[in-house]
């Protein structure tokens, strides 16, 4: 029995060690077949901006240049969201600040929720334990959660991004006032490719999930149709130790001035 | 106008930058790998050096390196359809002016490169201030 048990566990683990060679072969093709992509897309997108420039206003060739611009500029993105759902997660974690994150966030995108009418705020717990992650990867899922949220309201509301510390765990939400998820779906937009966009890559709330997982956090979508969708994500607290960070309001109106300097590829989500 | 070093792999990428940077004025003159790109750069002496990160034979970062060896403080700028190489330690040390992600916007482009020699210009040394571009 007990022989039976430990060829058990050998199998389970060879499976694992193969699952993670997989993945970290599908991570290597995915960034070679990105750069070979990007280099003749540069090619192509820059020499339809170059026609772009060259071409009247009015003239047709002026919006067909246009238009092979924002395609490539859409496979670009999808190029860029793969490579990233792909990667492998990071081995060193640093203690983080999930406030500084929010705040870093709603900065850069200030000027892209302005542009849709769509109030960004922030009401963050000023004792908000450090948690253990990527600052890079935490600034992604925010990012993510936030462009969702204001892709959701075309005609403009208000995204709230709100930090709160309970029963060990910290918690970090993205709250729309758009029209909501229905709960039969609640699972199905975290899967990759799935989207209800005409331009979406369907990777963006699959990355989330995928940076969630690897820090040990939890995700559950709140709300439902005609209540706005609100994207919890929890993370354990690694030690007793509570370090309060800068917390406060922070809005998107005003004087933040923060350009939209979104990180790559974290395009279209759902 | 300045001359304008470009090394780069890819034959259609040379042909944008040529296109782009001499219809600004410049003179750009064209390597096709990492060898040749640090060969032209010590004879002709150029302004402004953009590098591709990825190239055959001598990488970009390489280049870049090699060119800080002569004691040179020409401004570079690193192109790479790679992401986050800001964060590369070796490309850290060395000064960078400017990173340029791929697919390149050309407005971008003319905008960094006219920052660049301006500030070359003016004698102070080039921030990295645009992080990254993207299209």
């Amino acid at each position: 029995m007990a022989v039976f048990k430990d060829l058990t566990e050998l199998k389970d683990l060879e499976s694992k060690l193969k699952r993670s060679e997989h993945l970290a072969l599908l991570g290597e093709m995915a960034a070679s077949v990105a750069h070979e992509i990007r280099n003749p897309l540069n090619a192509i997108s820059g020499f339809a901006q170059l026609l772009a420039e060259k071409t009247e206003e009015g003239d047709d060739r002026k919006r067909f240049a246009r238009i092979i611009v924002q395609e490539s500029s859409r496979i670009d993105r999808i190029v860029g969201d793969t490579l990233v759902f792909s990667r492998e997660a990071p081995r060193t974690l640093n203690e983080i600040s999930l406030n500084e994150v929010a705040v870093s966030c709603v900065v850069s995108l200030s000027n892209r929720a302005a542009a849709s009418s769509v109030s960004l705020n922030t009401r963050l717990d000023a004792a908000l334990p450090h948690i253990m992650g990527h600052a890079g990867q935490l600034e992604q899922l925010l990012t993510n959660l936030i462009v969702n949220a204001i892709q959701a309201m075309p005609e403009g509301g208000d995204v709230l991004v709100s930090t709160a510390a309970s029963e060990g765990r910290v918690v970090i939400a993205v709250s729309d006032t758009g029209p909501g998820i229905e709960p039969s779906m609640h699972d199905r937009v975290f899967l990759p490719f799935y989207t209800t966009k005409s331009d979406g890559t369907g990777l963006g709330l699959a990355i989330c999930s995928k940076i969630v997982e690897d820090l040990g956090g939890a995700m559950e979508i709140d709300g439902g149709p005609g209540r706005g969708a609100v994207f919890k994500v929890s993370f354990p607290i690694p030690d007793a130790r509570s370090t309060a960070e800068p917390a406060g309001e922070v809005s998107s109106a005003g004087a933040l001035g923060g350009a939209d300097a979104r990180p790559e590829s974290q395009g279209d989500i759902a | 106008m300045k001359k304008i070093l470009v090394g780069d792999d890819e034959v259609s990428i040379r042909l944008l930058y040529e296109q782009v940077l001499s219809g600004d004025g410049h003179t750009v003159i064209t390597a096709r790998d990492g060898r040749e790109a640090y060969e032209k750069f010590l004879t002709e002496k150029p302004d402004l050096v953009i590098l591709d990160v990825k190239m055959p034979g001598m990488h970009g970062i390489e280049v870049l390196e090699r060119i800080r060896e002569t004691g040179s403080d020409v401004p570079i700028i690193l192109s790479t359809a790679y992401q986050q190489m800001e964060s590369n330690a070796a490309v850290s040390t060395a000064r960078v002016a400017c990173f340029l992600s791929k697919p390149i916007d050309i407005a971008r482009l003319r905008a960094e490169v006219r920052r660049v020699l301006e500030e070359k210009e003016a004698g102070a040394s080039p921030q990295v201030q645009n992080r990254s571009s993207t299209l």
